[in-house]
């Protein structure tokens, strides 16, 4: 774990500059801050605005971190190697590549946002969430697209496995449940819903601005069963800690996977 | 330098590497050669430590290498296809290196100079061409004067011009005592420059030993006919070098 640390903080900086000098991000920033700017000042309830901007930040930013990982894995594959034909372990290579691309889409994300939530003086506990969730789903995503990304040597299919993953955590997940929760509703649902929610992080994401956003109108089929059971004070509080555990556990098996991967 | 002992490598259930035993001398350039995916490129990165053999050990100057990775203090290597990150600049991957290895590179004036890298300094590597890349991947394989450089078709992306300079280099080096490993599909490229060869075919080595050796044995001067002769199963198994 020291020697992890130590190669880590060698590495780090380097990787970050490489990802952070990558022109599109800057578009990427552009676009939440003009989507959060003109949804602010342009519409009418700024409860919609807050659903119009969480139902964006949850389809959009896991799409962007799942396959930018993916892709920046295979594209610096070659990088890699070579790194590793350094004195370096693997297990800092894995989380300099993580840190450095969670750093660059988390922080554009949050920058380009929170610019736009400030110069609207929009700034309350609902949309400091907000921002939190979507960084906190990004760190998620970016760990989950490396994880799969590691698993597959041939490019096109890992990175169409990444595109798989997010399609049936955004869209599909939602409507399994629905269809299994029809097939048994007459039966007590309250707790195989719960360990629905918990295996899909967007759902528990949704869930958690639910909650601190107070928006029934954003609420997926999983999480309108949830709302009672999460509605006190640690409501919000498990959801995000279900998000660092989907954050961590792709993160290690990953790791795992790659301190035994040939390249 | 490198001994070599039962090494295995299988992929997806097909075996790669059949059980190879080697010795690499130190202090001379040994060629590596083969038909196209009898594994020299699996060697070399097993050498590496990038793929992980089924089974055999593999020893650097007598120390066994593994996951920790130490022993690569001790290797330069020239991939087939270098690569670097678009947005980072010749300067930044000597910084980087420097970090890494803890120490600054002794040779980096000397080969700048040499492989006429200065202009390039800070560039980003998305603006330079594949020979200019290659010859960074060559400066930064030496970059720590390793008494061992292994090199992967080194001059396959280079000029004629580039290529007589990288030759010239090799020999250089070795004058220095360095050990090389030369991966090649060039004949020619080996019989100028390799005093030993390694003949890989079908996950195993035909044969190891001096050119010299296997020239009086086959009775044959051109090195790509004593190599088919060996290929057809001909010739007897090479001796292992002193």
């Amino acid at each position: 774990m020291k020697r992890t640390l130590q190669d880590f903080r060698k590495l780090i900086r380097y990787e970050a500059i490489s990802v952070l000098r990558a022109r599109w991000l800057g578009l990427y920033g552009v676009f939440f801050a003009a989507f959060t700017f003109a949804l602010l000042r342009f519409g009418n309830d700024p409860a919609r605005a807050a659903a119009s901007l969480s139902s964006l930040v949850l389809l959009v930013v896991p799409m962007i971190s799942i396959l930018y990982a993916s892709i920046t894995w295979y594209a610096a594959e070659p990088f890699t190697a070579l790194l590793l034909t350094q004195p370096m372990s693997r297990s800092a290579v894995w989380l300099a590549r993580w840190a450095s691309l969670s750093l660059a889409l988390g922080g554009t994300y949050l920058a380009g946002t929170l610019a736009a939530l400030a110069f609207e003086g929009a700034l309350y506990s609902g949309t400091l969430l907000l921002l939190a969730v979507g960084v906190l789903l990004c760190l998620s995503f970016v760990a989950i697209g490396m994880a799969v990304s590691v698993c597959f040597a041939d490019r096109m299919k890992g990175i169409g496995a990444a595109f798989a993953l997010w399609m049936y955590f955004a869209l599909v997940h939602d409507a399994l449940v629905f269809a299994a929760i029809h097939a048994f509703q007459d039966y007590p649902i309250e707790t195989p819903a719960l360990v629905l929610m918990a295996i899909n992080p967007i759902d528990l994401a949704r869930v958690g601005l639910l909650l601190g956003l107070d928006l029934s109108a954003m609420l997926g089929y999983t999480g309108r069963i949830l709302m009672k059971f999460l509605s006190g004070g640690a409501g919000p509080a498990i959801t995000l800690g279900g998000l660092v555990v989907w954050t961590t556990f792709p993160f290690w098996l990953g790791l795992r996977r790659f301190e035994k991967r040939d390249l | 330098m490198i001994e070599i002992q039962g090494l295995r490598k299988s992929y997806a259930g097909r075996e790669i590497l059949k059980g190879i035993d080697l010795r690499i001398p130190r202090g001379r350039i040994t060629g590596v050669v083969g038909p196209n995916a009898c594994g020299k490129t699996t060697l070399m990165k097993c050498i590496l430590g990038l793929v992980l053999p089924s089974a055999g050990t593999i020893r650097v100057d007598g120390r066994l290498i593994d996951p920790a990775g130490g022993f690569r203090r001790l290797i330069g290597y020239l991939p087939q296809t270098p690569s670097f990150p678009a947005n980072l600049a010749l300067q930044e991957l000597i910084a980087l290196l420097e970090r890494l290895r803890e120490r600054e590179a002794p040779r980096k004036r000397e080969l700048l100079e040499r492989f006429r890298l200065q202009p390039f300094l800070k560039q980003p590597f998305g603006q330079l061409s594949g020979g200019t890349r290659q010859k960074v991947a060559a400066f930064a394989s030496l970059l720590f004067d390793p008494p061992l450089l292994i090199c992967d078709e080194p001059t396959a992306g280079l000029d004629p011009v580039s290529r007589v300079q990288f030759k010239d280099l090799l020999r250089s080096l070795n004058a220095e005592g360095k050990t090389i490993v030369l991966v090649s599909h060039f004949m020619n490229e080996v019989d100028q420059l390799a005093s030993e060869l390694v003949f890989l075919a079908e996950g195993r080595a035909l044969y190891s030993g001096s050119l010299a050796e296997l020239r009086a044995r086959l009775g044959e001067n051109d090195l790509e006919r004593a190599i088919a002769e060996l290929f057809a199963g001909e010739s007897p198994r090479g001796t292992e070098p002193s």
